[in-house]
């Protein structure tokens, strides 16, 4: 009778904690679609204040895709939303195309807003995979100690963890314009 | 880290540490997710397996024993744990009251900036939201349709 006392206290205990989880990835949420706002808002304010053209492709694509990001925080789970930014982040046209745009923003505010708008990636995909991906580092940490063969320690790469290597490396490629005054 | 360098690799067999990160990241994502109750299960499918096939069958009543001990006898747990849920959901709402305080900020301040910008203010005709169907749309841009009008909202 005890033992069956104590396994109900214990399905309280996690519905408990599930309701936590819930509530904090809704949180999660919610910070991050205000993040995205704001970085709008920002390039918002430079239309408003004549230093952006409307219809200039800088202002088209990036609203769209922050509007992108927007729609997926608003509508997917906190885990989904990982895997489709990395997916999003890894696609195979990013690596050609990061030069393109690099030298098409001349404004220094609206590459300061690209460079936040991959931290605030980077920031989501960290948020929801940080144990994951920390776990993952300790695992290839060893297996590279115990010279391990490449192929083993490239097997646990996990996609969260290839994602945001990705949108440093971008974010490091839009720093330069970022001293362009 | 290049992207498109695994995809142009042979395909690589998949084996048991493939299979231990795929498993992990599902454990991860159950995790992430809330659902405690299908790890918990798993959790005890393991602990019965355990017991099954590995230990020897004088030790299982022992192990069941002492599994049955902890939950029952640790009045001090629950106590913690009640504690800790506690403190969990002050912080998760002074963390809400944090957020949604910060908001408010941002938008007063851009109220403000937009009263002092004067007659040079440059008015946006097309509103553009996160509303409605959302193409996935690149930060760079598509080289081979550049030129082509957005069907944006």
């Amino acid at each position: 009778m005890t033992a069956l006392i104590s396994l109900l206290i214990g399905t309280f205990v996690l519905y408990i904690l599930f309701l936590q989880i819930r509530e904090s990835n809704e949180l999660t949420r919610t910070k991050f679609r205000f993040r995205y706002f704001a970085l709008r808002d920002r390039l918002a304010m430079l239309v408003a204040a004549g230093r952006l053209k409307e219809d200039s492709w800088e202002y088209q694509h990036i609203v769209e895709t922050l509007n992108f990001h927007i729609s997926a925080v608003e509508r997917l789970s906190l885990s989904r939303i990982t895997d489709v930014l990395a997916d999003y982040h890894l696609s195979s046209k990013e690596e050609q195309q990061v030069k393109v745009l690099r030298n098409k923003i001349g404004d220094k505010d609206v590459a300061k807003i690209v460079v936040d708008y991959m931290e605030t990636t980077y920031d989501l995909i960290n948020c929801n995979s940080r144990v994951q991906i920390a776990l993952m580092r300790v695992i290839e940490q060893y297996l590279r100690n115990e010279n391990a063969p490449q192929s083993r320690v490239e097997a646990i790469a996990t996609t969260p963890n290839r994602a945001l290597s990705t949108i440093r490396s971008h974010q490091n490629a839009f720093e330069p314009g970022l001293a362009v005054v | 880290m290049n992207s498109s360098k695994p995809s142009k690799n042979p395909p690589v067999q998949y084996g048991g540490w493939h299979f231990a990160r795929d498993f992990s990241a599902g454990i991860f994502g159950l995790l992430n997710t809330g659902r405690i109750f299908p790890v918990f299960g798993l959790l005890l499918l393991v602990i019965a397996g355990l017991v099954v096939w590995r230990l020897p069958e004088s030790d299982i009543v022992y192990v069941i024993d002492s599994f049955f001990n902890v939950l029952r006898s640790s009045s001090a747990f629950a106590i913690s744990l009640l504690a800790l849920s506690n403190i969990a959901w002050f912080i998760l709402f002074r963390k809400q009251k944090n957020i949604y305080e910060n908001e408010i900020n941002r938008l007063a301040d851009i109220r403000s900036d937009l009263f002092h910008l004067g007659s040079d203010q440059v008015f946006i005709k097309n509103h553009r939201t996160s509303n409605g169907s959302q193409a996935e749309s690149y930060i760079l841009p598509d080289l081979d349709n550049d030129d082509k009008p957005k069907d944006t909202k």
